[in-house]
């Protein structure tokens, strides 16, 4: 009676208190709700400003908001570069580890200029909404486009108003220590006063004070600035703001990392020394990625818009419900998934419950089964044997079964989204910055020194094999030279009857354990790739024809029964001229790149005499360093041959999982 | 009134539920990963069982639960499975009816669950060549003890016949099949001995170390070494004094 009672209140528990104090995953419709989408993607690049031909280098981070730390687990990430049209114009798919990844996106040479969108996320992210995605903005110069139109006409806005003079008032402002100095400017004063000064934190007048003369100063306390929207304003004697002048969320004033070079000034070719510390003491350590670049005002103004990441979503968390016809983006920790969809011609609905095949060409029978949900969606599973692979999908039809169905395949690199750019000012000393990088880059590309090529990397992986040992393995070679393979079947093909009947040929296995043919369609693969009917194989030869191997049982993989299996090994890839019915559908696998090597030239060694010219605006680029409180990170690297101010720029997460930001200009002199 | 015990018991009985719905739900979040929802598919052809007659050519004549480990590093779980010690084969129990002996170059080892019991019966798949054949053939031995000393079974099953009259007075041939595992003994990285149920055998598997393991018995009063409970536990003290 007693255990009786403690079932009775357990379920009564279960079911009727909120769902969450067990994490049981159902709400309170008994509907399956899944957990909260902790992931957020954090991409840094090397630069904010290219020109098309050259290669965006990346460091992502993949950062659980819940654990405020990088993920432990193994994923996928995914880098992609939008236009203003929303088209992708670059992509970039990669393996994160421990949270970390780094990478390229390429920049095809007829871009035109103009501003694009670096979009990042993982698989499992997708099933949130867009706004958790990560997003941010560069620039791309055509280097041909020696007007600079595009850009030109559509920048009309300045980035920052702080230096804005509007109707005679004027506000500007600068950290010093822990205050803002805030300089306040009336041009008619004397008509305007009393006039007075105030700061605002989300809507709060945390401070206030009258403006005593035409051009005043103020020290305001940054510890007054507590909400996320801040900022100065001049007020008029009627108490109505004149002007009003937003603050940038956590203007980086206070480094957690102290960037050390060993000199200010450099000359051409000299070695540069860096020493980084965590000056915040409360770190045991941060994460970052290290580059210096020719500074110019693009990557001035973009310093406080890199210092806030609250558009990023990282402490909001997405919960979403299984909608209606909606699929589940899997987290692709172990391997990549294939999703897609099977319709039904011509009013597209979803076909359930119906069986799809993947096979890709290879000298070894490779194979996988999935089966359509209720909506007709069905998955893959891509492990890095299919890297760059082209992969073949086949839709099982039964005997009296014709369709027509075709396939959906879901896209990872398909954003809906809408881009709107912001617009950057571009003033007179950026147009000269991009016309010295546009000759940079042609004489670069002129001598080969921007990578074109690009190698895919190879992982060790196993192969979804379907057999391994056959019941029969033929060698055609081994035998007198047959024309096709009616008539190899025939003389060489123990088990195997190849039968024609009007013009078209059809073959039976025979089943040497039950000593029957066996019934239903035997499976053909040839090089690998599944196929509908022998007729694609009958024209090929002892010349064209490898190896046969013949499968002459039931083949059972899981709980589908293949009836007999005949696999045939070309020598010249017969696989390029199969035809595939409509419900078929052929594809390459996406493929990871190694990531090109940046010219580092080494000048200790005495080589002043090369040839090659270095006019390098990208001095260094490291994408994964890690900086602990008890020694200092040190990072060695020369200076070109070309004269400019520099920005050494560090960005990362700390172990608190707050977004450390760091900056120091250098100069290299002629 | 409710006694102590009773509340004791019962406090064990709501914990273990909740303890289960905590696996229900870890198991709900795996199949939102690659890793939880994609499993590995078991390849094989019809089985073609061994005629039926006295004793049994299984392990155990029931189907019993267990995991397939492959040689992709994969883990094959919860599949009810036999395996048929007469010709070595694993089989597995598709779809409630057709039964299909797995391709044994897919298969690493396998692990059985006995009913009722919360231990697992752990196979290891060997190529062993036998000592009259030049070829090599496919074994599963049963790891026994897997420590410094390590101890395997191999379950062979002899099948002998024994003519009987039928009902009809007819005589036919019945096979016969009739348990006959043996046993091997490895003592770290040494070669495999074979080893018969003999205090006396496993002393002298290995003649370097045949004091030590004389000496190990002598103190922990291992007597006779009969059965092959004997053996486990012989086996056990020796990794636990090694």
């Amino acid at each position: 009676m007693s255990r009786f009672l403690f079932i009775l209140i357990f379920f009564f528990i279960v079911f009727i208190t909120p769902v969450k104090a067990f994490g049981f995953p159902f709400d309170e419709e008994g509907v399956i709700k899944t957990a909260a989408i902790t992931e957020r993607v954090l991409v840094n690049t090397d630069r904010k400003l290219y020109v098309a031909g050259e290669n965006i280098m990346y460091s992502l981070f993949l950062f659980d908001t819940q654990t405020k730390t990088l993920v432990s687990y193994p994923s996928i990430g995914y880098v992609v570069v939008r236009n203003q049209t929303g088209t992708v114009i670059g992509k970039s798919q990669i393996k994160i580890r421990n949270g970390r990844a780094n990478g390229f996106v390429n920049l095809s040479d007829t871009l035109t200029s103009g501003y694009y969108q670096v979009m990042a996320y993982t698989n499992f992210m997708r099933n949130g909404s867009p706004d958790i995605l990560f997003h941010d903005q560069i620039m791309v110069v055509n280097r041909f486009d020696n007007d600079l139109f595009n850009l030109v006409t559509s920048s009309s806005q300045p980035l920052q108003k702080e230096n804005t003079v509007e109707n005679g008032f004027h506000i500007n402002y600068r950290s010093v220590g822990e205050f803002y100095q805030v300089v306040s400017s009336i041009a008619n004063f004397d008509t305007l006063k009393p006039s007075f000064i105030s700061a605002v934190s989300d809507n709060n007048t945390i401070y206030l004070n009258t403006i005593k003369q035409s051009q005043d100063t103020f020290l305001i306390n940054k510890s007054l600035f507590k909400g996320k929207t801040n900022s100065f304003s001049i007020l008029d004697n009627s108490n109505n703001k004149v002007l009003q002048v937003i603050i940038p969320l956590n203007i980086n004033e206070n480094p957690k990392i102290e960037i050390t070079p060993n000199q200010l000034k450099y000359k051409k070719r000299e070695k540069i020394s860096v020493e980084l510390n965590l000056s915040d003491k409360s770190l045991q350590y941060a994460d970052i990625s290290f580059s210096v670049i020719e500074n110019n005002t693009l990557e001035e103004a973009n310093k406080l818009s890199s210092a806030s990441f609250e558009k990023n979503g990282f402490d909001n968390n997405v919960k979403f419900q299984s909608e209606d016809g909606k699929p589940l983006f899997l987290a692709e920790d172990k391997t990549a998934e294939l999703l897609g969809r099977l319709l039904e011609k011509p009013k597209g609905y979803g076909v359930a419950y119906h069986s799809l095949y993947l096979t890709s060409p290879d000298t070894v029978s490779n194979f996988q089964h999935s089966i359509s949900d209720t909506e007709g969606y069905f998955r893959f599973q891509l492990s890095d044997y299919y890297n760059g692979k082209d992969l073949f999908i086949k839709v099982a039809l039964s005997e009296n079964e014709s369709g027509p169905f075709y396939i959906e395949l879901d896209s990872k690199f398909n954003c809906s989204e809408v881009f709107k750019p912001t617009t950057w000012k571009i003033d007179s000393s950026l147009i000269g910055y991009i016309h010295r990088s546009q000759d940079i880059i042609r004489v670069q590309k002129s001598f080969g020194l921007v990578s074109s090529f690009f190698q895919p990397l190879k992982y060790k992986s196993v192969i979804p094999q379907l057999i391994q040992i056959p019941n029969y393995q033929i060698f055609p070679a081994d035998y007198t030279e047959l024309k096709d393979f009616q008539e190899i079947s025939r003389e060489i093909v123990p088990m195997l009857k190849v039968r024609k009947h009007d013009n078209n040929y059809s073959m039976e296995i025979l089943d040497m354990q039950e000593k029957e043919y066996l019934r239903g369609n035997s499976m053909i693969l040839l090089d690998g790739v599944m196929i509908d009917d022998i007729n694609q194989i009958i024209p090929l030869g002892s010349r064209d024809i490898r190896k046969i191997d013949l499968v002459s049982t039931k083949w059972y993989v899981d709980f589908l029964k293949i009836p007999g299996i005949l696999s045939v090994t070309s020598r010249n890839q017969a696989w390029k001229n199969i035809s595939l019915n409509s419900s078929n559908i052929r594809l390459k696998a996406e493929n990871y790149y190694e990531v090109p090597r940046l010219i580092l030239p080494n000048y200790s060694i005495s080589n002043n005499n090369s040839r090659e010219p270095d006019f390098r605006q990208l001095l260094f680029w490291k994408p994964e360093i890690r900086i602990t409180g008890d020694r200092s990170e040190k990072v060695e690297f020369y200076t070109s041959d070309y004269a400019a101010s520099y920005l050494i720029k560090v960005e990362g997460i700390s172990n608190k999982g707050d977004k450390v930001v760091s900056y120091r200009n250098i100069e290299v002199e002629d | 009134m409710i006694s102590n015990n009773n509340i004791r018991q019962n406090i064990v009985f709501l914990v273990f539920m909740f303890f289960c719905i905590g696996i229900l739900h870890a198991q709900n979040d795996e199949i939102f990963s690659t890793s939880g929802y994609f499993n590995p598919p078991l390849i094989g052809k019809p089985y073609k069982p061994s005629p039926i007659g006295k004793g049994t050519p299984f392990l155990v004549e029931n189907w019993l639960n267990g995991n397939v480990y492959l040689t992709n590093g994969d883990t094959v779980k919860n599949r009810w499975l036999k395996f048929d010690c007469v010709k070595s084969e694993l089989i597995w129990l598709a779809d409630g009816k057709d039964v299909v002996a797995v391709d044994p170059s897919l298969i690493l080892g396998f692990s059985l669950t006995p009913l009722n019991m919360n231990y697992l019966r752990v196979f290891q798949k060997i190529s062993m060549k036998s000592p009259l054949i030049e070829d090599t053939a496919i074994r599963y031995l049963e790891i026994l003890s897997s420590e410094k000393v390590k101890l395997f079974a191999s379950r062979k099953v002899g099948v002998s016949s024994e003519a009987v009259i039928g009902s009809k007075g007819g005589a036919y041939s019945l096979s016969v099949y009739t348990q006959e595992p043996f046993f091997l003994f490895q003592v770290g990285d040494l070669p495999i001995k074979y080893i018969k149920t003999r205090r006396k055998s496993i002393i002298n598997a290995y003649p370097e170390h045949a004091v030590k393991i004389k000496s190990i018995f002598r103190e922990n009063h291992v007597g006779s070494v009969r059965s092959e409970y004997q053996l486990i536990e012989a086996v056990k003290i020796l990794n636990s004094k090694w």
